[in-house]
């Protein structure tokens, strides 16, 4: 179990990380998410010993590791920008840390290249500048597993590849972590990635996190507006009137000015906004939902196989989205300018605190 | 043995925090320390000397600096307002002399740097390798080269003669010849840096002004001339500065029929046996060398040059 | 349009920019081919059409105790020079391009700054101050003279290889389980490799080539570019031109191979 308490970063007056406590068991798949700058580099840092926290500590298995140099850590840290020794070839790279660490070489580099998927026929002695951008990715994958560390660390290795590229290291690094049973720590920007590998999440914003959970948990409830934005397209509306009821709040917006009964649970502060998912929203002619306002269309944009109607209320900036199926939409028969109800059921509402 | 042991008599093994004089003994402080001693006691200490002599009254340093004197700036820069004695003569030749190699070398440099950049792909090594020896030569074996092709039965007397021409003016020993030389010698010093800017310029944004429908004069005045600017100025200062303090030149293709400020420190020095004097007015080429390193290496990206591969 | 026919563009033109650039590299090379021309002619009065070829210049060079006497001093700055200031450059340049540390951009600006120094004026300083602090003149003040002025070419040199490797590489390196000892020597010095060879090569080059400072440090011991300075001002003789084309042959040798080895490595590592 890797742990840390009131750990800190500072950079002269800006604080990076801000008495960070986190707590991921071995084995787990845990993501620190957040957008750049947010903290969560440095936080990743400071786990791999590359950065000397302000304050707190770190605690691996119930020993300090707060000022173990990283040579003597057992974490091993994937660089963005894979870092493999230019001059050496993919095996020299992989043998690297065995060497130091004394470990028995053997096939063992043959065995990591099947493991991360390449054929060691062919690439274990090539040069590592040779490689491509998925290939090299895969190395330096292979090269931190070499060095059979406790804790495997990411710092968004798949950032620079291709989108279908990215997809299948993402399944391959979650078959991964199952396979091994090592702790991964992997840190990204991107909430696609997050939600799709992870056991648990971290969400980090300005150096504090703001939610810890498992990907569904934080899906459906996130903490605040700042969450539900980053989680996905969706519309908010600033409630002006909340009142707590048998566990759930009644609460009112001005802008569909209707009062509507949402779960919420217990021990968070006062709900302040009401946010619902683009995809989770429609259009009509007729207001056949639970929710819904007037507004006027401004836009029609076609993705894939569903379409993006962009709404606007009438003397109002604030603008509204609803996701819905190309064939849906075309049977409502409205057309851009025209006024309708954008609408949702009640039980897709979610309420977060300020 | 498990990671947690391992880890263990890791801990362990690197033992209590290094601290103090162990810290000092790592990298990166014992790597400044051989560069800093050696500048301390060798660069620093002798710029130093230079400005303390410069106070002195004779060809020894006085400890106590309520006998030093300013004799020696009453002189040269009294000399160089009333234009008493040589002084004003000699700034006047040495700034002359320096203005104009560095507007020559620009002129020739500026085309060049842009060909060899932007124009030519197939023997670029030939070219560079033909522009980069000069620079690793003795500056007065090159000096001498000239003085062996200008002089009298020389290269050049024997070229044109081919022509049919005996008779036409002595190059050696004129003011212009002096000018030949530091623009010969200071030539690579203002093409490279110009070099260097305009490999930075990409060739998208060349394309792009000209798909704009920019004119070739357009093209120089609005593209090439700004973005190259960071060249310019650092060749130019370059150039300024190291033609000031040129010497052999002004010795051997001069032939003592000028003297610039090099050459009057050098007299002073040497034949004058004067060092307070030639001290004072090495402290003027000193100011102005401090003030355009600093401005060339600010404005220099060591990062940028690395990211270019040239 | 007329414009792109005329322009800097047009490809038609592309000869005009080789035959200038061509002009600009034979003025640059007119006096080391002077130089090398008169070093092997035979006769008072030089002539192109009745070119009397001899190598007794050469001879008579090679066979003069004082010349051969300046050659062996040159040597003995040179040799001297070139391996400390590779160590002195190369130390300073991983100090700043590869850690963070109090005054780092200061430290870069005073290191390099010697660099841009009119060499009279850093033979000045260092003659006057050799005799202050009683260092004196001869071989060893030249090889310290010359160190202030090489060395921080050679740390301009190597920080630009350095500055050129990824700026993980040590933590890489260190996260992989590498002492301090491994990562210089199986990371860093391998990748640096390339540029402290050209360093060092250049530093010879310069130091070989070096007269202001020696001609201020070296006193009573005359190297070989003094000697030539001290016949071209007092009493020119014909083995001149023979002792600086032996000077330029050998820096020549040095330079070109020094840039192919760059080149070569720019073609098959990227």
């Amino acid at each position: 179990m890797l742990q840390s308490t009131n750990l800190r970063a500072e950079y002269g007056a800006l604080v990076a990380v801000n008495d960070v406590d986190i707590r991921i068991e071995t084995g787990e798949f845990a993501t620190i998410v957040g957008p750049s700058g947010c903290g969560k580099t440095t936080l990743l840092r400071m786990l791999a010993g590359h950065q000397a926290p302000t304050d707190g500590r770190i605690e691996l298995d119930g020993v300090d590791i707060t000022d173990a140099e990283p040579q003597n850590r057992p974490t091993s840290l994937v660089f963005q920008s894979w870092a493999l020794f230019p001059h050496m070839t993919v095996r020299e790279n992989i043998e690297f840390p065995m060497r130091n660490s004394g470990l028995e070489v053997g096939d063992r580099v043959e065995e990591l290249l099947r493991q991360v998927r390449l054929d060691p026929e062919i690439h274990a002695d090539k040069q590592a500048t040779e490689l491509s951008g998925g290939q090299k990715q895969r190395v330096a994958l292979a090269r931190s597993l070499a060095y059979e560390p406790d804790i495997l660390l990411l710092d968004e290795p798949l950032a620079s590849l291709d989108y279908v590229l990215r997809k299948r290291l993402q399944r391959e690094l979650a078959d991964l972590n199952e396979e091994l049973g090592m702790t991964f720590i992997y840190v990204t920007h991107s909430l696609e990635s997050a939600l799709l590998m992870s056991d648990k999440l971290f969400v980090l914003e300005n150096g504090n996190i703001i939610q810890t959970g498992s990907p569904e948990d934080i899906y459906r409830a996130p903490n605040t507006k700042f969450i539900a934005e980053f989680m996905g397209d969706a519309n908010t509306f600033e409630l002006d009137g909340a009142t707590e009821r048998d566990g759930s709040y009644e609460v009112h917006a001005a802008p569909f000015d209707q009062t509507t009964t949402v779960p919420y649970e217990d021990g968070r502060d006062t709900p302040a906004y009401l946010v619902v998912r683009y995809d989770d929203t429609a259009v009509g002619t007729e207001l056949t939902a639970d929710l819904g306002l007037t507004v006027a269309v401004e836009n029609v944009l076609v993705r894939g196989n569903t379409v993006l109607v962009e709404c606007k209320q009438p003397g109002d900036d604030d603008e509204y989205v609803a996701e819905m199926p190309v064939d849906a939409f075309r049977a409502t028969g409205i057309e851009k300018g025209d006024t309708a109800y954008l609408q949702w059921n009640a039980s897709k509402s979610i309420l977060v605190p300020e | 043995m498990s990671t947690l042991q391992r880890l263990r008599t890791r801990l362990g093994r690197s033992g209590a925090s290094e601290g103090g004089v162990v810290e000092l003994l790592a990298p990166p402080w014992i790597l400044l320390v051989p560069m800093s001693l050696l500048l301390l006691v060798m660069f620093v200490g002798p710029m130093v000397a230079i400005v303390v002599f410069s106070f002195q009254t004779g060809n020894s340093i006085v400890a106590t600096p309520l006998e030093w004197s300013i004799a020696t700036y009453e002189e040269v820069v009294g000399g160089v307002i009333s234009g008493e004695g040589v002084y004003g003569d000699v700034l006047v030749n040495t700034v002359a002399v320096s203005a104009t190699t560095t507007a020559l070398t620009l002129i020739v440099s500026y085309p060049a740097a842009y060909a060899l950049a932007r124009r030519i792909k197939r023997y670029k090594l030939v070219f560079l390798m033909l522009l980069i020896i000069p620079l690793f030569t003795s500056v007065n074996i090159r000096v001498f080269g000239w003085a062996l092709f200008l002089v009298q039965n020389g290269v050049l007397d024997s070229i044109v003669g081919l022509f049919g021409i005996e008779e036409y003016a002595s190059l050696m020993y004129q003011r212009s010849t002096i000018i030949l030389g530091t623009t010969y010698v200071y030539l690579p010093f203002m093409l490279f840096p110009i070099y260097l800017s305009m490999l930075s310029i990409e060739d998208a944004t060349i394309e792009a002004a000209e798909d704009l429908g920019a004119s070739s004069y357009t093209l120089f005045r609005r593209i090439l001339l700004p973005l190259s600017k960071p060249g310019i100025v650092i060749g130019s200062l370059f150039v300024f500065v190291l033609s000031l303090g040129a010497n052999v030149e002004a010795e051997i293709l001069g032939g003592g029929s000028i003297f610039t400020i090099a050459s009057n420190i050098q007299y002073s020095f040497g034949y004058s046996q004067n060092w307070p004097l030639g001290s004072t007015q090495a402290v003027g080429l000193l100011l102005i060398t401090v003030v355009s390193g600093i401005v060339i290496l600010r404005t220099i990206d060591l990062r940028e040059i690395a990211e270019r591969g040239d | 349009m007329s414009t792109r026919t005329l322009s800097f563009g047009g490809r038609s033109s592309g000869w005009i920019w080789y035959g200038y650039v061509t002009l600009v590299a034979l003025f640059l090379m007119i006096p080391l081919v002077s130089l090398v021309i008169a070093s092997f002619y035979d006769g008072r009065f030089f002539s192109i059409v009745d070119y009397q070829f001899t190598l007794g210049w050469y001879n008579a060079a090679l066979s003069s105790g004082s010349i051969r006497r300046a050659f062996t001093n040159t040597l003995f700055i040179s040799v001297p020079v070139t391996v400390l200031s590779t160590i002195i450059g190369t130390a300073a340049a991983l100090a700043y391009t590869r850690y963070e540390f109090p005054y780092r951009e200061s430290f870069k600006l005073i290191a390099l700054l010697p660099i841009f120094f009119p060499l009279i004026l850093l033979g000045l300083g260092m003659s006057m101050w050799a005799s202050q602090i009683g260092l004196g003149y001869g071989l060893v003040p030249s090889i310290i003279g010359e160190l202030v002025w090489i060395s921080p070419i050679v740390m301009f040199v190597v920080s630009i290889t350095a500055l050129g490797i990824d700026p993980n590489t040590e933590e890489a390196a260190r996260d992989l389980g590498a002492d301090t000892l491994t990562l210089y020597r199986r990371v860093l010095f391998p990748l640096v490799a390339d540029g402290v060879v050209s360093g060092a090569i250049f530093a010879f080059v310069l130091s070989w080539n070096n007269y202001y400072i020696v001609s201020y440090l070296s006193g009573p011991q005359s190297t070989i570019t003094t000697w030539i300075h001290g016949r071209m001002t007092q009493g020119f003789t014909p083995v001149v031109p023979a002792v600086a084309s032996l000077i330029f042959y050998v820096s020549i040798l040095l330079v070109v191979g020094a840039i192919v080895i760059e080149y070569r490595k720019d073609d098959t590592g990227e």
